[in-house]
């Protein structure tokens, strides 16, 4: 089937004895199936690319192209992952940080319960005296 | 995010990309909390702390800007402004402190592609030693760099962010959907069009 798909493909010799590739090996990738269209290419190649399956092997043509293309732009960014933020940086922005006004800098949830519970208490003692005032207008009148 | 793990190293040549680490692991929970640790420690007036946490996440940060921007000088300014950012505002930190901070330096850098058109972006190579011991190959190397600055450039944002934290930062779907807040399939979708467009635009020269 695989070689035979191949040749569909026109991406193998016809008649060509078939030798042992990698693809052969078992590797958990055994039954895949050598792509048979552009399309399928992509899909296999997407597959490798996103770390789904390994590197796919015995393509022929612009399969195989494309897989060295790839792997071209893997050490790139391999290279690209590598790279280290400049030594400087760190210090440079300790440098620009603004003061830490620790009063404003610690959110309502996070400041001390009692606190908040006496403003709670006041709040609700003044609540109850503008009441008061209020009903005392209207007793009033 | 974890920076520095073993975990975001990858056995290119057998495996693209299988060694990324996927979902929330135990490591990351304890990372998470030793950062709420040192932002407790912060908000109790130990500025000091905070070099903690730039040290602990500024590589990837930092190169998240840098493939976004294209520029060392660029990239550095949009780490500073969005680690002086965090700093203000630690206090409102809710949950992951490197999921949080990621997202300023993402809009920072979407903010700053927004308003900046450029005609030509390259990497500064002179800070950066090649190591190569050909010269011929070095300068192969040199004119890849390039080239795949100008195209990944010519991709939308969206499409050149997924394509850069899927490729060069090296982590999973999982986590990716996790920092942008969208699906795997979406994301997916997003490198593969990514992919396709590099593809086009770079095979000719190079496969």
């Amino acid at each position: 089937m695989l070689d035979n798909d191949m040749d569909r493909a026109g991406e193998r010799e016809v008649g060509r004895e078939r030798t042992n590739r990698p693809a052969d090996v078992p590797s958990g990738v055994g039954d895949r199936e050598v792509p048979l269209n552009s399309h399928a290419t992509t899909e296999v190649i997407n597959r490798w690319l996103d770390g789904d399956t390994t590197e796919p092997t015995g393509l022929r043509g612009d399969a195989a192209r494309t897989v060295e293309f790839w792997r071209r732009i893997g050490e790139e960014t391999d290279r690209r992952r590598r790279m280290a933020t400049p030594v400087h940086l760190q210090d440079k922005i300790m440098a620009a940080l603004p003061p830490l006004d620790t009063a404003k800098s610690v959110p309502l949830h996070r400041r001390d319960l009692r606190k908040s519970a006496g403003m709670i208490l006041a709040t609700v003692a003044g609540l109850i005296a503008l009441g008061a005032l209020v009903a005392s207008f209207f007793v009033m009148r | 995010m974890v920076p520095g793990t073993p975990g975001l190293s990858r056995r290119r040549k057998s495996n693209y990309s299988s060694a990324v680490q996927t979902t929330v692991t135990a490591p990351q929970i304890d990372q998470s909390q030793a950062d709420q640790e040192v932002i407790a420690r912060v908000l109790a007036g130990n500025r000091d702390a905070f070099g903690i946490l730039i040290q602990r996440y500024s590589d990837p940060l930092y190169r998240h800007a840098l493939g976004m921007t294209g520029s060392p000088d660029v990239a550095e300014d949009i780490l500073q402004l969005s680690f002086i950012k965090a700093f203000q505002h630690l206090s409102e930190v809710r949950g992951r402190f490197d999921a949080w901070v990621f997202r300023i330096v993402a809009n920072g850098c979407k903010d700053w592609l927004k308003n900046i058109r450029r005609t030509h972006l390259s990497y500064d190579e002179d800070d950066q030693p090649t190591g190569y011991a050909n010269p011929e190959e070095d300068l192969d190397r040199t004119e890849l760099r390039g080239d795949l600055d100008r195209a990944l450039a010519s991709l939308p944002a969206s499409l050149r962010e997924a394509f850069i934290m899927k490729h060069v930062e090296g982590r999973s779907y999982e986590e990716m959907a996790d920092l942008l807040g969208t699906t795997v399939g979406a994301l997916k979708m997003r490198v593969h069009r990514a992919r396709e467009a590099l593809q086009s635009l770079l095979e000719e020269k190079y496969a």
